[in-house]
């Protein structure tokens, strides 16, 4: 790539072809305000507060989509720019509610009240015009106030260009231009998926959300890195909290994967859980569960695991614990007291069946962040809606621009709505999918295809075209990565390995990935051991296919931080703290163990599933040794694994 | 050297500026030793001196008539006006009423409300002033300085103040200028 020379306020700067005069500015050290531009969006050019001088030119430039160009003379900081910059500031104040008094957005939170102070603007030149603008409060988590709106379009170009959803968009024109959802209608009856990237991308308090609205300004609450919980993409995200509650969850922006996205489940759903929490251990006595000491309750669970022969103790863990709790888990259960079935529930089969391909062919799973720039995506059985939404918007996003898109599976939700060359097949029919796509040619492949409902002439188009693709990635998903279809995986398998492109296994749940290399089975719903039951639920909600395999255990301990009506059910209840109440470790479904700071105290009286391991363990005979990173590295992983 | 005088009123405000001056504490000794206060809302002597002050003092925006009338008076009798607040700056809390228009505002508050019995109406007295689109003072009279915040902080207003005293114009930058 070509180098362009060119002077910033005297001093020369060398940047790349394609550069932006502001890109060139952030090089050289020179600050040019912005409103509307967002360094993951593209240039738009709309605020026009980075205007710049540049020699020669006949007006002032926006440094934000103005190209750098050889030997090119820019001043950022003139009296002609200070002037416009203070014009662009009082025109926008002067067109809509931008008295700070009674917004929800104060003092360092507020980019435009950042960019008149750094102005140093102390009134407003013009005064505003007072038309009144749309409030919309239909939507469940998020509040639209447009009167409050700088017309920057960083939401839409957040919702269009890195969510790939396109629900946000505007109407009208000028200064009567208003934010809407779809064509108009109220947010919370749109497309809108719900994931909140808008609210982290509004620069003033035009789109904000319920939870924090009124609750401090962002620059006052405590900022605590974690790894979301809800599904193995593992995205990076940062819990805000204050006095010891949590506020906000943002996407971390620093963050090479997500870039700061998060979906609904990772931004909201923690914030919704309004459960009881257990705050203190209890054991039932003649039937009624009653509050005890930590001594009492360990020792009654240590002597009921040491009354029961092993083989009639289930222990099963949820995937939302960390990998030291799960291994640790493992390490006692499994290691120790030899209990046959150590499991994880609410799991799917997809990682045991990445493993058991992974014995065979080594590891063969890609990184989730080729998932960003593909050419084709070939998604087979994988829910990219529910779970692992944010890789669904890595592929949503790129459609619009050419990403051809086959799907296979049960459904494909709105992944497809903006694509612009798609091969949709809705069923569950793996097998003639997987020979449509390996083996046959011509004539089979149509008739293969007719028989899945698709135009035989459409698909072999498609597959014409995607032989030019070189960025490839082959997506499975849990509805696939079964047992029942493990010779089927084989074929396309052997298949794939002769292919450019890469497969990526969607792990369903957090935690599954991590149980599967740690030796826990996922949950075998009809055991019949009924004997004692120890089960690490944590806050998982717990569904019916769970609740049957626990009331099948006579005696039942749970660690529990939440109480729910099945929990009451339990004879030992040991209280732990939650995920955002530990540090601890996750692993991701493409093999990367994630760091999660504590950002809470725990409530009550409550100890780590980890402690609680390891005294019973001391009470039953057994120090536990842990090192989950040994554990992890001699596993047969089907992805690499990057453990620091 | 004589020293400057001072005089100070409210307009559509909430008084909370001036409880932001009282809150400077005991720094208002310090002041009193570089300024004369003369008339304020809250001190006895209520208009400023006919034959002038030099440092008159808003607090509040122009919501009717009488606010017109007030800041007319004190501009014609100081020399620097301050715009104190965000309601004398930009028009304030009150302003939001120009969403909705003063009749709407007023059918609101006297007849409508849930604490009005039947008979509620909207006070239609003539001598009373009558309510106009809510402005900042500058909008009717030209101001000096403009000390934006709700409220600017006791500090800010020492400042303000403490410089004026000594015959400087405080620029309002940085720690100052805060609008919250």
């Amino acid at each position: 790539m070509t180098l362009l020379s060119l002077t910033i306020n005297d001093k020369n700067v060398e940047v790349e072809t394609g550069s932006t005069i502001l890109e060139a500015a952030q090089k050289a050290g020179a600050n040019i305000p912005t409103l509307c531009h967002h360094p993951q969006l593209h240039p738009y050019g709309s605020c026009r507060l980075c205007l710049v001088e540049v020699e020669g030119a006949r007006t002032l430039m926006p440094a934000c989509t103005v190209p750098a160009t050889q030997n090119m003379v820019v001043r950022t900081d003139t009296e002609k720019t200070k002037k416009a910059r203070n014009f662009v500031l009082s025109m926008l104040f002067s067109e809509r509610n931008h008295f700070c008094m009674y917004c929800v957005k104060t003092d360092g939170d507020c980019e435009l009240q950042q960019a008149a102070y750094a102005e140093n603007m102390n009134f407003w030149p013009i005064t505003p015009a007072y038309d009144p603008f749309l409030v919309d409060a239909s939507h469940e988590h998020i509040m639209m106030d447009t009167n409050r709106c700088i017309l920057c379009r960083r939401c839409v170009r957040t919702c269009g260009e890195l969510v790939g959803n396109f629900t946000l968009g505007f109407e009208e024109r000028g200064s009567l231009s208003q934010l809407i959802a779809d064509h108009g209608v109220p947010w919370g009856e749109s497309s809108c998926i719900s994931c909140g990237n808008c609210v982290q991308h509004c620069p003033t308090a035009s789109i904000y959300d319920r939870y924090s609205a009124y609750k401090g300004r962002r620059t006052d609450l405590e900022h605590t890195k974690a790894v979301c919980m809800e599904c193995s993409m593992g995205c990076d995200r940062v819990l805000l909290t204050r006095d010891n509650q949590l506020v906000r969850i943002d996407g971390d922006e620093s963050s090479a994967f997500n870039e700061g996205l998060l979906c609904q489940l990772g931004r909201y759903r923690p914030l919704e859980d309004k459960r009881e929490r257990l705050l203190y251990p209890m054991v039932r006595k003649q039937g009624v569960l009653t509050e005890t000491s930590w001594e009492e309750a360990l020792q009654v669970a240590a002597d009921k695991i040491d009354q029961t022969q092993c083989s009639g103790i289930r222990a099963a863990i949820s995937p939302r614990f960390s990998i030291e709790a799960m291994a640790d888990f493992a390490a006692y259960f499994k290691g120790y007291l030899q209990v046959p079935e150590v499991e994880v529930l609410q799991t799917d089969q997809s990682s045991e069946m990445s493993r058991k391909l992974a014995a065979k062919m080594g590891a063969f799973e890609g990184d989730l962040e080729q998932l960003k720039d593909l050419d084709l995506a070939v998604v087979i059985g994988a829910d990219l809606v529910e779970l692992q939404q944010v890789a669904g918007f890595f592929l949503k996003r790129q459609m619009p621009n050419g990403l051809r898109f086959f799907f296979a599976g049960p459904d494909v939700g709105n992944l497809d709505r903006f694509a612009t060359d798609k091969i949709i097949y809705t069923g569950r029919d793996y097998l003639s999918v997987i020979k449509m796509l390996v083996k046959s040619q011509g004539e089979e492949r149509g008739w293969l295809a007719a028989k899945l409902g698709l135009d035989p002439a459409e698909l072999e188009r498609f597959v014409q075209k995607s032989n030019e693709s070189s960025k490839v990635a082959y997506i499975l998903g849990s509805d696939l990565m079964t047992d029942y279809n493990y010779s089927l995986l084989e074929e396309l398998m052997g298949f794939i390995e002769k292919q450019p492109g890469s497969v990526i296994v969607l792990k369903g749940r957090v935690g599954g990935y991590a149980a599967s290399l740690l030796n826990l089975e996922p949950v075998d719903l009809y055991s019949s051991i009924s004997g004692l039951g120890f089960f690490a639920l944590g806050d998982a909600y717990l569904d019916d296919a769970t609740r049957q395999v626990i009331d099948r255990s006579e005696f039942k301990i749970f660690c529990t931080s939440v109480i729910d009506d099945q929990r009451m059910k339990g004879d030992v209840l040991l209280p732990i703290p939650n995920w955002a109440e530990l540090e601890a470790h996750y692993l991701t479904g493409d093999g990367k163990v994630k760091r999660a700071g504590k950002a809470l105290e725990a409530p009550g009286n409550t100890r780590p599933l980890v402690d609680i391991l390891e005294d019973l363990g001391r009470r039953t005979g057994f120090t536990l040794k842990h090192d989950w990173q040994e554990m992890l590295k001699s596993s047969t992983a089907s992805t690499e694994l990057v453990l620091s | 050297m004589t020293k400057p005088k001072v005089a100070s009123d409210w307009l559509a405000g909430c008084a909370g500026c001036h409880m932001s001056f009282l809150d400077m504490d005991e720094r208002i000794l310090e002041l009193l030793k570089l300024v004369e206060l003369r008339a304020t809302p809250i001190t006895d002597l209520k208009e400023p001196d006919e034959e002038g002050v030099d440092v008159g003092i808003l607090e509040g925006g122009i919501s009717n008539t009488y606010n017109i009338e007030v800041a007319e008076k004190m501009r014609s009798r100081c020399k620097i006006l301050v715009a104190l607040g965000d309601c004398a700056v930009f028009g304030g809390v009150p302003a939001m009423r120009n969403f909705a228009g003063a009749d709407e505002a007023l059918q609101r508050a006297y007849v409508e409300a849930e604490s009005n019995d039947a008979s509620g109406m909207v006070p239609n007295d003539p001598e009373l002033s009558t309510a106009v689109h809510v402005a900042p003072v500058s909008d009717y009279v030209k101001v000096d300085i403009a000390l934006p915040g709700c409220a600017p902080s006791a500090d800010a207003i020492f400042e303000v103040l403490a410089s004026l005293a000594q015959g400087k114009i405080p620029e309002v930058k940085g720690e100052l200028n805060d609008w919250h």
